[in-house]
C-alpha cells in the first residue's frame, strides 16, 4: 500500500516536472574553468553572456524561459555523473574522460547517449599534458622515473599520454611505476611537500606548477606524438529535443573564440579573474604560438585521439563495451554554427598553423622569420606583449628594461626542437657564440650541444651572457674578462 | 546419609536439567535473533534488487544504481585481484594507527583535564578552538604538514577520533561521584592509587562510547581523506572507480567500508565488555 502511495507519487512528481518543462529550459552545462584551453566554451561565453545573445526567442522558443545553469568542476570525471544523472546536458571534457562518459552511457541503457559535437583546443602532438617532479627532485627525464610512484587524475587525457609515455619506454604499468589518481589540487601539495614521485597532469598544470615554483616540467605530451584534445558533449536526448540551442551555443563559443584572437592579453587577465590561473600561464596557452591552438574543428587527428582513448579504456577496465566512435563524434552542429556564424569549416578543418606572432619584432623592426628563435617580453602595466626575434635579443631587452626601473611579468621563449612555448626562466639553454637555443629538458639541450656545439647553460648564465655581451660590444678588453668568466663557470 | 547424598544427587540433577532448558530457550532465542536478522538484509538486498533491475524513481532514482548481481561480479573479480587486498589493508593499518594514537592521547589528557583544573586551564582553550575543525579541513595542511602521505592519513584519522575521546573521558571524570573520591582518600588511598582504582574505572563506561563514536568519526575522516587525497585504500578505491564510471565497484566500496566499520566498532564494544565485568549496558549484571 505504502509502496504504491510513494510509486504514485512519484509519478505525479514526475509529471509536475514535465509541466514545467513546457516553457522553461534548463541548459546545464558543465565546465572546467581551470582547464583554462576550454575556456571559450566555458568562462567566456559564461562571463559575456554570449549564450543568451544566442538563444532563440522565435518560432518553437516563442514563449520559452530559459534556465541556464552553469557548473564548474576540475575535471570531466565528475562531469561524466552529471550528465549521465540528467543533471548537465553539455559537458567540456577531453578526449578520455569523454569515452569513459560515453561507456557509462551505453552501460546504464537508459536509451540516452552523448554526442562529441565540437572541439575546443587542442595539441596535435600531444602538447598541454606534461608530467612534473618536486622542485628539488634529482629526476631530470621521465625514464628515470622507473619504480617510482607516480600520480595522475584518472580517466583524464594526461592519464592516456602517461600510460603511452610508459608504453614508449617498454614499462608494465602494473609493475614498473605505481599510478595513482590524485586530483590536480591535492597534487599542487604533494608535490610540494615530496609525498610523490611524479604527477602526470592535463591543462594548464604542466605550465602552471613550475610557474608558481612548486614543481618542474620532466616531460612533455609532446614526445608522446598522441594528440590531445578537450571538447564539447551533448546528451542525445537534448540534441534531438533542441538542435538550435546548441547550434547557438556553439555560435557562442565562436564568437569566444574570436575575442581571444582579438586581444588575448586582456583576455588572459579576465580568465586569471575568475579562474586563479595566472594571466602568464593562460597568455602561454591562448597567445600567439601557444602551447595548444584553439580549433572548433573535429580534425581527423582529434577523432583518432578519442578512438585511442576508447582502445586505452578497453584496456583499463577490461570490459566488452566499446564505443561506436563514428556514430559518437557528430559534426553536424559544429558545421551548422560555423555557417551561420559566417565561417568556412572546411577550410580550418584543414588549417593546422597556429596563431600567429603579430606585428613587427622590437629588435629587427620586422616580422619574424623563425617562430621556434622567437622570444617575449611581458612587461607589467603594458596591454601587449613585446615580441623579440631571438631569445637572445629577449633576454637582453628584459636586462635592459629592467635596468629603466620597468617590472617584468614573465619572458617566453620558444623550444628549439618542438617549438613549444616556454617560460624562460624554467629553460635550458644552448650557447653558441652568444646565440641561444632554448630547450625543455636538459637532455635534448645536451643533446644539441653533442650534436651543434656550443656550451650548456642554465636561465641565470644565459642571461648574464648575452647581457654581458651585449654591453660589451666592441669591448675587447671585457670581452676577455667574459671569457675568463664563461670557462671559469663551465668547469664549475 | 546415603539418602541425603542421593538427595542432593538428584537435586543437582533437576538443577542441572534445568540449566539445560535455559540454555535451550536461550539458544532459540539467539537462533531467533539471528534469523531476523539476517532476513532483514536479505530484504534490504532483495528490494535493492529489485529497484535497480526495474528503474525504480521513488524520488530517488534507483535507474543508475548497479544491482546486487553486478555488485557481486565485482566482488567475485576484486576477491581475485591483490590490489583490493592491499586497499582494505592500508585502510585498516590507518584506522589502527590513528585510532590507537588517538585513543592513548585522548584518554590520557582527559584524565589530566578532568582531574586537574590547571590542566584543564592550560590545555582546553587551544583544543576548543581546534575542536571544530572538522577532519575534512585538515587535509590540505595535513599534506603539506608530513612527509609522507601515509603519515597524514593516519593523522586526519586522528584528529577525527581524537575529540570524541578526549571529550567523553573529561565528561567521565567530571560526572564521577565526588564521594568516591573522598571515600577513597579517607580510606588512605594515594594519588595514584585512586587514578587506577577510582577515577578509571568509574570513567570506563564514558571512555568506551567516547572510543566507539571515534572510531565512526575515524573511518569518516578517514574515507573522505583517502577520497579526495588519498594514495590506496578502501575511500580511494571507491573514488578510483568513480573516476572511471565503475558503478558497481563503488558501491562495493561503500559495503566494504561499511562491513570494516561495524566490524572495528564490534571490537570496540567486545573490549569495553572485557575491560568493564561490573558493567553492563541495560542493568545487566
Amino acid at each position: 500500500m505504502i509502496l504504491a502511495a510513494v510509486i504514485l507519487l512519484g509519478l505525479q512528481f514526475s509529471g509536475a516536472v514535465n509541466a514545467v518543462w513546457a516553457e522553461t529550459i534548463r541548459i546545464g552545462i558543465g565546465t572546467q574553468d581551470a582547464t583554462i584551453n576550454t575556456v571559450t566554451a566555458g568562462g567566456v561565453v559564461r562571463e559575456y553572456k554570449l549564450l543568451e545573445k544566442y538563444l532563440p526567442h522565435d518560432g518553437k522558443y516563442k514563449d520559452v524561459q530559459y534556465d541556464i545553469v552553469w557548473h564548474d568542476f576540475t575535471s570531466g570525471a565528475p562531469i561524466n555523473g552529471e550528465l549521465l544523472a540528467n543533471k548537465l546536458d553539455i559537458g567540456i571534457m577531453a578526449d578520455f574522460p569523454s569515452i569513459v562518459g560515453a561507456a557509462a552511457f551505453l552501460k546504464a541503457n537508459t536509451g540516452v547517449r552523448t554526442h562529441y559535437i565540437a572541439s575546443i583546443s587542442g595539441g596535435i602532438h600531444g602538447a598541454g599534458n606534461a608530467i612534473v617532479v618536486p622542485i628539488d627532485s634529482p629526476v631530470q627525464s621521465f625514464s628515470e622515473l622507473k619504480g617510482k610512484t607516480i600520480s595522475v587524475p584518472f580517466a583524464s587525457t594526461a592519464h592516456a599520454a602517461l600510460l603511452r609515455a610508459i608504453e614508449d619506454q617498454g614499462w608494465d604499468p602494473e609493475k614498473d611505476v605505481t599510478i595513482v589518481t590524485q586530483a590536480p589540487e591535492v597534487a599542487g601539495s604533494a608535490l610540494k611537500s615530496g609525498q610523490i614521485d611524479a604527477h602526470a597532469d592535463f591543462v594548464p598544470y604542466g605550465e602552471l606548477f613550475p610557474f608558481r615554483g612548486i614543481a618542474r616540467k620532466i616531460y612533455d605530451g609532446s614526445e608522446t606524438g598522441v594528440t590531445t584534445t578537450h571538447g564539447i558533449q551533448v546528451r542525445s536526448d537534448f540534441a534531438e529535443k533542441y538542435p538550435e540551442l546548441v547550434v547557438a551555443y556553439l555560435k557562442a563559443t565562436l564568437e569566444a573564440n574570436d575575442l581571444f584572437r582579438k586581444d588575448p592579453v586582456k583576455l588572459s587577465e579576465e580568465v586569471e579573474k575568475w579562474t586563479g590561473v595566472n594571466a602568464e600561464v593562460v597568455y602561454a596557452f591562448h597567445g600567439p604560438h601557444g602551447i595548444q591552438t584553439r580549433d572548433f574543428t573535429l580534425k581527423p587527428e582529434f577523432v583518432n585521439a578519442i578512438r585511442t582513448a576508447d582502445e586505452t579504456l578497453h584496456k583499463l577496465k577490461k570490459t566488452d563495451l566499446r564505443v561506436d566512435v563514428n556514430q559518437f563524434v557528430d559534426d553536424k552542429f559544429i558545421r551548422q554554427a560555423a555557417q551561420e556564424y559566417g565561417l568556412d569549416y572546411d577550410k580550418k578543418l584543414h588549417d593546422y598553423s597556429p596563431v600567429p606572432f603579430e606585428g613587427n619584432a622590437e629588435d629587427t623592426q620586422a616580422p619574424v622569420t623563425d617562430a621556434k628563435r622567437a622570444g617575449q617580453v611581458w612587461v607589467k602595466g603594458e596591454e601587449r606583449v613585446r615580441l623579440y626575434s631571438t631569445a637572445e635579443a629577449a633576454l637582453q631587452a628584459a636586462t635592459k628594461l629592467e635596468k629603466d626601473g620597468a617590472s617584468i611579468r614573465v619572458i617566453y621563449v620558444h623550444d628549439r626542437a618542438s617549438g613549444n612555448k616556454l617560460f624562460a626562466d624554467k629553460a635550458w639553454y644552448v650557447n653558441q657564440n652568444g646565440q641561444l637555443a632554448a630547450f625543455l629538458l636538459k637532455k635534448s639541450a645536451e643533446n644539441w650541444v653533442s650534436e651543434k656545439g656550443g656550451s650548456l647553460q642554465t636561465y641565470l648564465e644565459a642571461r648574464q651572457a648575452v647581457a654581458t655581451a651585449s654591453a660589451t660590444k666592441g669591448n675587447t678588453e671585457n670581452l676577455a674578462s667574459n671569457k675568463i668568466l664563461n670557462s671559469g663557470r663551465s668547469t664549475e | 546419609m546415603n539418602q541425603s547424598i542421593q538427595l542432593e544427587e538428584t537435586e543437582l540433577e533437576s538443577f542441572a536439567a534445568l540449566n539445560a532448558a535455559k540454555d535451550v530457550s536461550r539458544w532459540r532465542r539467539r537462533g531467533w535473533t539471528i534469523l531476523i536478522r539476517i532476513l532483514s538484509l536479505l530484504l534490504c538486498v532483495s528490494f535493492w534488487q529489485v529497484a535497480s533491475t526495474y528503474h525504480w524513481n521513488l524520488g530517488i532514482r534507483f535507474e543508475f544504481v548497479p544491482t546486487p548481481t553486478e555488485v557481486f561480479h565485482s566482488v567475485a573479480e576484486m576477491v581475485q585481484s591483490p590490489k583490493f587486498v592491499s586497499n582494505v589493508r592500508s585502510s585498516l593499518f590507518r584506522i589502527f594507527a590513528g585510532f590507537f594514537i588517538a585513543a592513548v592521547l585522548g584518554i590520557g589528557l582527559g584524565l589530566l583535564v578532568g582531574r586537574f583544573k590547571l590542566a584543564g586551564n592550560i590545555l582546553m582553550p587551544p583544543l576548543e578552538v581546534l575542536r571544530p575543525i572538522p577532519a575534512v579541513a585538515w587535509i590540505p595542511l595535513a599534506i603539506l604538514m608530513f612527509a609522507t602521505a601515509e603519515e597524514s592519513m593516519v593523522y586526519i584519522t586522528f584528529i577525527g577520533a581524537f575529540f570524541p575521546i578526549l571529550l567523553a573521558t573529561i565528561h567521565g571524570v567530571e560526572s564521577l561521584d565526588p564521594r568516591y573520591l573522598y571515600a577513597s582518600q579517607t580510606l588512605g588511598a594515594g594519588p595514584r592509587d585512586i587514578f587506577r582504582e577510582v577515577l578509571l574505572p568509574g570513567a570506563m563506561p564514558s571512555i568506551i562510547t567516547g572510543l566507539s563514536i571515534g572510531m565512526g568519526t575515524s573511518w569518516f575522516s578517514l574515507v573522505t581523506a583517502e577520497m579526495i587525497s588519498g594514495q590506496f585504500g578502501v575511500g580511494y578505491y571507491t573514488w578510483e572507480a568513480y573516476t572511471l564510471q565503475n558503478y558497481p565497484d563503488i558501491v562495493l566500496g561503500m559495503i566494504t567500508i561499511g562491513v570494516l566499520g561495524m566490524g572495528s566498532s564490534y571490537l570496540i564494544k567486545k573490549t569495553g565488555y572485557w575491560l568493564m565485568p561490573w558493567f553492563r549496558p541495560g542493568g545487566k549484571t
